[in-house]
């Protein structure tokens, strides 16, 4: 165990190069340039070199490495810099630095993320238990429907929804922004809904094998009940192929969705892996991909720990 | 059961950290902006809502109020000299800062420095070259930082760091010598001009005119003593303390520029002297701003608090706004827009005589909304059109060559006036965009500057547009209802460019294309590209025909005809005009307001009646949702500068 942990934190500053240095490549390539209002006027040449050399952007190298030994830290222990893991100023929110952007937006998208899993997870076993007990039922048959228009339907029409029949109509939750639990509530069900219905589909069938095993006849032969029978026996079993699910898709909940945070107005970061990329933002670029990269490393590691303390038949490299 | 535990505590810590996020009560004013604020420098700000923010949270020395300058501005007063060269603004002896400093003319001197430092790199830096003076000082400063760097690459840090700073006393000394700003004394400020410029005071209103507090922006950190100097005299009493001293700007040793941080921007330090003080600003979440207590007009100033709201998603604004959630959404660009529209004017229409009426009487449009019976279903009040001081218009590519190096057919000005002539714009606003924008022939959207009486250009003529084709060599000589010239060859197939992040341009291009195959008998062919990818080829000449607009920044003519200088750095047109250059540069120097008028009127016409660099579409308009009943203190005017202060939110 310790040596699997070892093993992938001296792997990890390798990976996040290569990740730097291609995306570093790919964003450089971008057209454009982000020091510019694209519809307004544009200023003297004289002063748009000026801001180039600013921001290092008239020389590719020397912004790459100027940014790598900013980010890593290195330049702060050469005494260059005087702070570490600077991610610089944004180039198109100039009042802002990628660290307070980050600061800021990380916690609403992590929140969000882990109350859309978890949300997912109440609805997706819910339904997949009352589903699984009695496959070809009513119950399954509506739950089965619901997964599939929960998969099939886009957030931005559900997220639309929502917020019509739940803001505009009946008024109990506010529109757009973040603040308090009633804020977070529509964003998340949002979220949520596409993984509760993938987790009600896996719960559904490993329900169905487990309560055809030889195990739960001979508990259902000793006269446990019902609800112990389904709760304590089968899903303990059935769960297991929701929690390999559960790794990505808590990954990609805190990611941010940037139709959820755009449909909701949630100040994450979501929308920076599009909008930076779009206004060529690099410093914003390279930070969000960064920290994400560093944070994704970290999750997966955290989930193949998880794996082994719930099964300790897993075999991990 | 482990796992249940789990999720039930995890659930409970983000509940917790969910719950304690506690959004402060609800300002009294609250609206969408535009589009994220960029900045809160003054200085370093070109986009509209920006500077909205600015006018709300800073005070310049004259104030436009739409008609005149006649709000009371930080300057109590100012005179003109008899060769109207010198400015001379008294500052209000009780203008002071938000923090009780005095505003003194040092602020203006230090903030204009610092917009024309080209260190600072500020977008609208020669609108400052006005000024006698300035330009030659930007040049030399930026001149002599080239040299500084050829010159010390090869020496150790520290005499490099000693010569930066050197440089920068000298620039300083520099500034003073050059510059024609004058502080009389501590609340006098004289401005020389390099000529009579008619609209100097429309620049000053500007928001890059606007003050910043010294301290405050280069984070000098100050104890009570200095502070209580600092209350009762100003900063230019002190001498700032040395760069190691200074949060937020240091002299950049290899470079020698001055590099400044933008962290003063934020609540916990921002100084300001406008009606407002920024109480807090998130990242995409948006920014609160209480009444400034130190402001020396505050009766003037409606709302106490103001929160403007980040909403991206124009749909979730729409909704926001529909729930009550917002008083005032201050772009509406949603898909459906035309469609809402079209329901405000059946409002309009069912009370069309009672609308009139009040009007006859007197009454705003919006007080006589107020006054009607609630829409009915199929029917809204709550959407309004604002013409702005914008213009929508496509470019002719007018350089005589085109970028693959083949003769550019554009470049005759009668193919121009042929492919302007033909093309219908009353079917566009109507038809296409469906917003009824005002159509226009010309650039400058007509009312919207004193004294200026728009030329007229060319109107819809499809036979007199045949003839001028005709008459520049392009006719139909095979039958097969394609143009030709004199050796047969047909017209070349026009390269139209539009920009695709709006579908707005798609679709008029796509009518527009329509009418000139139509009309002229060209093939004409579309290209749709990213706006980043457009721009690119926009610069570098790489079209026929390209989509444009363009929005003014102060009151004059010059803002739109500037455009049409040869060598401009706007001029995508890539236009070259000997007497459109000498009409402008005889603008300049002359004395007489009104005799400038007409030479500028002589140079619209001339561009708009014979050389059409341009296809002039429309005047552009700015979609607000606000209740009429509740929402007052919104200006008509085109320039759309909209005073947050002005602004009150009433129970209807």
């Amino acid at each position: 165990m310790t040596g699997l942990i070892v093993r992938r934190l001296l792997q990890m500053p390798i990976i996040l190069f290569v990740i730097y240095t291609i995306t570093f490549s790919l964003a450089w390539l971008i057209p454009g340039n982000p020091l510019e209002n694209p519809e307004g006027r544009r200023p003297p040449q004289v002063i748009m070199q000026a801001m180039l050399e600013q921001y290092k952007l008239d020389n590719p190298w020397s912004f790459y490495w100027d940014y790598l030994g900013k980010a890593t830290g290195v330049s702060w222990l050469l005494g260059q810099h005087d702070r570490p893991f600077d991610l610089g100023p944004s180039l198109t929110h100039q009042d802002w630095t990628v660290n307070e952007i980050l600061a800021a937006g990380l916690p609403v998208s992590i929140t969000l993320g882990l109350l859309a899993i978890l949300l997912a997870c109440a609805i997706g076993l819910t339904a997949g238990i009352i589903g699984g007990i009695r496959p070809g039922s009513v119950a399954d048959l509506v739950t089965l429907l619901i997964a599939l228009v929960g998969i099939s339907l886009p957030s931005f029409v559900i997220g639309t929804l929502l917020l019509v029949i739940f803001g505009v109509w009946l008024k109990v939750f506010p529109i757009g922004g973040w603040g308090k639990l009633s804020y977070t509530f529509l964003p998340a069900l949002t979220l949520a809904l596409p993984f509760a219905a993938y987790i009600a589909r896996l719960t559904r069938f490993g329900m169905i094998d487990e309560l055809a095993t030889d195990y739960i006849r001979t508990a259902r032969a000793k006269g446990v009940p019902q609800m112990r029978v389904v709760l304590k026996h089968a899903l303990k079993n059935a769960f297991l192929p929701v929690l390999s699910f559960l790794g990505p898709a808590a990954a990609m909940a805190m990611t941010g969705s940037f139709v959820v945070e755009k449909v909701f107005a949630v100040p994450g970061i979501g929308t920076h892996f599009v909008n930076a990329v779009l206004s060529k933002d690099l410093t914003l670029i390279m930070g969000v991909v960064l920290v994400y990269s560093t944070m994704l490393i970290l999750f997966n590691l955290v989930v193949d720990v998880l794996y082994r303390w719930v099964d300790p038949r897993i075999e991990l490299a | 059961m482990k796992l249940l535990a789990m999720f039930g505590l995890m659930l409970a810590v983000l509940a917790a950290v969910a719950y304690l996020d506690d959004p402060p009560t609800r300002a009294e004013l609250v609206f969408v902006n535009r589009s994220e604020v960029f900045t809160l420098d003054p200085q370093r700000m070109s986009w509209l809502q920006d500077f909205r923010i600015a006018y709300a949270l800073y005070e310049g020395l004259v104030r436009w109020d739409n008609k005149d300058f006649s709000i009371e501005p930080a300057a109590a007063e100012w005179t003109l000299s008899e060769d109207r060269l010198s400015y001379t603004f008294a500052i209000r002896p009780d203008a002071r800062w938000s923090n009780g400093d005095p505003l003194t003319a040092h602020d203006f001197i230090y903030s204009w420095r610092r917009a024309i430092l080209p260190d600072t790199a500020a977008d609208y830096s020669n609108m400052f070259f006005v000024i006698r003076g300035a330009e030659e000082f930007f040049r030399w400063r930026a001149d002599a930082l080239d040299k500084f760097v050829a010159a010390n690459a090869q020496l150790d840090p520290d005499t490099r760091a000693a010569n930066a700073l050197d440089l920068w006393e000298e620039t300083i000394a520099r500034f003073e010598e050059t510059v024609a700003l004058k502080a009389l004394d501590d609340r006098t400020l004289r401005v020389t001009l390099v000529h009579p410029t008619t609209y100097f005071l429309d620049l000053v209103a500007f928001g890059v005119f606007h003050p910043v507090h010294r301290p405050t922006v280069e984070g000098w950190q100050v104890d009570e003593a200095t502070a209580a100097k600092l209350r009762q005299f100003g900063w230019s009493h002190l001498s700032p303390p040395s760069f190691a001293n200074r949060r937020f700007v240091k002299i950049n040793s290899a470079t020698g520029r001055l590099e400044q941080k933008h962290g003063w921007t934020k609540p916990k330090h921002l100084v300001c002297n406008g009606p407002y003080v920024l109480t807090q600003w998130r990242y995409k979440r948006g920014l609160r701003m209480e009444r400034n207590a130190s402001y020396h007009s505050s009766q003037r100033v409606h709302s106490a608090s103001i929160e403007c709201v980040s909403i991206e998603d124009t749909n979730t604004a729409i909704l926001a706004f529909e729930s009550g959630q917002i008083d005032w959404l201050s772009d509406v660009s949603a898909e459906y827009q035309a469609d809402m529209l079209a329901q405000r004017q059946a409002y309009e229409q069912r009370y069309a005589h009672r609308i009139q009426a009040m009007l006859a009487e007197g009454r705003s449009l919006d007080d006589a909304l107020a006054a009607l019976p609630k829409p009915q279903a199929g029917e809204r009040r709550n959407i309004h059109v604002f013409p702005t001081f914008g213009t929508d218009f496509y470019s002719f590519n007018c350089r005589p060559i085109l970028a693959g190096g083949r003769v550019n057919p554009f470049a005759d000005p009668a193919v121009r006036r042929a492919f302007v002539m033909s093309v219908d714009r009353d079917a566009i606003v109507q038809q296409v965009t469906r917003l009824n924008e005002p159509v226009a022939t010309t650039l400058i959207p007509p009312g919207s500057i004193p004294g200026y009486q728009s030329p007229a250009g060319l109107k819809y003529a499809p036979s007199d547009a045949r003839a001028e084709l005709k008459a520049a060599g392009w006719e139909d000589r095979t039958g097969d209802g394609l143009v030709e010239d004199e050796q047969g060859r047909p017209f070349p197939v026009v390269d139209l460019l539009y920009s695709t992040n709006t579908p707005r341009y798609k679709n008029i291009s796509i009518v527009l294309k329509d009418m000139w195959q139509r009309e002229l008998g060209v093939r004409v062919e579309l290209r749709g590209k990213e706006s980043k990818f457009f721009k690119e080829d926009l610069i570098t000449g790489n079209f026929m025909i390209g989509r444009g607009r363009w929005y003014g920044d102060y009151g004059d003519p010059t803002t739109f005809l500037d455009l049409f200088k040869t060598g401009d750095g706007n001029n995508d047109r890539g236009y070259s005009n000997a007497y459109v250059d000498e009409l402008l540069q005889r603008a300049a120097r002359e004395t007489d307001p009104q005799r400038r008028m007409r030479i500028l009127e002589e140079c619209e016409r001339f561009l708009f009646a014979e050389e059409v660099p341009m296809l002039v579409l429309c005047q552009l308009v700015q979609l607000y949702m606000y209740e009429p009943a509740k929402v007052t203190g919104l200006s008509r005017h085109p320039r759309l500068t909209q005073y947050l202060w002005q602004m009150k939110v009433r129970d209807p």
